[in-house]
């Protein structure tokens, strides 16, 4: 019998706890009126004739939801895109400004560079997963109380109705998230550049402060501009794609000019890290390279690919 | 395989709401849900062991049937028998089913 109990508890370890016991009942009580009628007069039924009739009740798991269908997901259609839409917004835009104020609050020019960035990051990234959580925690709970999105705008007693359609956006194909996360990305770019100048650190190489970060600067200045009109734009326009070929293709020559000339640490401090730190500190650079590299080019692909949509689109509506 | 897989599903959806007319019309005599299985599939309905239980616990959450345990031969059995809200809706469904099958009659040949 034991193969029975073990079935029926596991079909009762998926019920909720108000029915359980109840539903269980009923099991057994089943389970047993199909093996007596499986298993041979005056016998007593043998483990072949109990799996029998366990394979025909099926999966336990299964069982249970059909008895008593609930809620196996955290967060269910109605409220997967508004979650994500809020978690984007919100992580995209107070996380940079957090990490801004993270640098000029807690540091000054004293601090070691290293040091200032290691720090800031940790209590960003830290910042960062409290809000996923708490954001997720939300939309948990209104998932599973059963609240749906069109209640909260007051429409909850109103029948649904053809005039109740919201309008259709315009057309956009880069998102004001998109762009904003963007031009944010630029700021903090030229805004690192600026802090790393005034601290002009002395442990890193004299070559940054008087070639790389002032080119660097100067690119990134450029792709603010960009990013201004691509914001206003909202589409890839052919003028804003071969812009947006341009500077990537600068920026992928620059990071790779300032990889091989290798200046990163002053030449003094350098020689003095041990040997296993010299390496690191080079891949380290080398694997950021790659990868800065690798989303350049990705930017310029996605680019000429929705440029031409978009051409194929115009092109389309001049027909009909 | 993915033809068969997809005629099944098909079935499986079709059967599911003739169950509900089946056992409720069955259930004007109380059963135990094994005796009620035997009795659809002595009449050429076999139902799955894991659909018809909690399909006649449901239809009770729903008022349509009534149900209470009962010893016997030494182990406790639910019956089911139909409620008199089940009574007043079985005529209208019964009509509904006439209705589909004369208009599907008409629609298939």
């Amino acid at each position: 019998m034991s193969l029975i109990d073990r079935y029926v508890a596991e079909v009762g370890r998926h019920l909720p706890s108000s029915e359980r016991e109840d539903i269980e009942k009923e099991i057994r009580s089943t389970l047993e009126d199909t093996l007596e009628e499986n298993t041979q007069k005056g016998k007593p039924a043998n483990d072949e004739n109990i799996s029998t009739v366990l394979k025909q009740f099926g999966d336990p798991e299964l069982l249970a939801q059909k008895y008593s269908p609930r809620k196996s997901y955290l967060i269910g259609r109605t409220w997967y895109e508004i979650y994500i839409q809020i978690l984007k917004r919100v992580l995209g835009t107070a996380l940079p400004i957090v990490w801004l104020v993270q640098i000029f609050v807690k540091h000054d020019a004293s601090d070691k560079l290293g040091q200032v960035l290691t720090q800031s990051f940790g209590a960003t990234f830290n910042i960062g997963i409290h809000v996923w959580f708490w954001i997720t925690i939300t939309f948990v709970i209104l998932e599973h109380v059963g609240v749906k999105p069109s209640e909260l705008d007051g429409n909850k007693n109103r029948e649904w109705s053809p005039e109740r359609l919201p309008a259709l956006p315009k057309k956009r194909q880069i998102s004001f998230t998109d762009a904003i996360t963007d031009l944010i990305t630029s700021v903090v770019s030229i805004v690192g550049g600026i802090v790393l100048l005034s601290i002009s650190p002395t442990t890193l190489h004299p070559a940054l402060f008087t070639v790389w970060v002032p080119i660097f600067l100067g690119i990134t200045v450029l792709s603010f501009i960009h990013e201004l009109f691509k914001l206003k734009t909202g589409n890839w326009t052919p003028a804003l794609m071969i812009t947006n070929v341009i500077l990537n293709l600068v920026l992928i020559g620059f990071a790779i000019a300032f990889y091989t000339s290798q200046q990163f640490i002053n030449p003094v401090v350098f020689a003095e890290l041990p040997q296993k730190m010299q390496e690191s500190i080079i891949w380290t650079i080398g694997i950021s390279t790659a990868i800065l590299v690798g989303i350049f080019a990705w930017s310029i692909y996605n680019s000429i690919v929705m440029s031409r949509r978009l051409q194929k689109q115009v092109e389309l509506k001049e027909k009909k | 395989m993915a033809n068969t897989e997809s005629l099944e599903n098909v079935v499986l959806e079709l059967r599911r709401g003739v169950i509900v007319l089946a056992a409720l019309s069955q259930l004007s005599t109380e059963q135990y849900g094994y005796s009620l299985l035997k009795q659809l599939s002595d009449q050429g309905l076999e139902v799955d062991q894991g659909t018809l239980y909690p399909l006649l616990r449901r239809l009770e959450t729903q008022g349509l049937l009534e149900s209470v345990w009962k010893l016997e031969e030494a182990r406790p059995r639910r019956y089911y028998i139909i409620s008199a809200e089940g009574k007043k809706i079985l005529p209208k469904l019964k009509k509904e089913w006439f209705d589909i099958v004369s208009v599907m009659k008409k629609m298939l040949t």
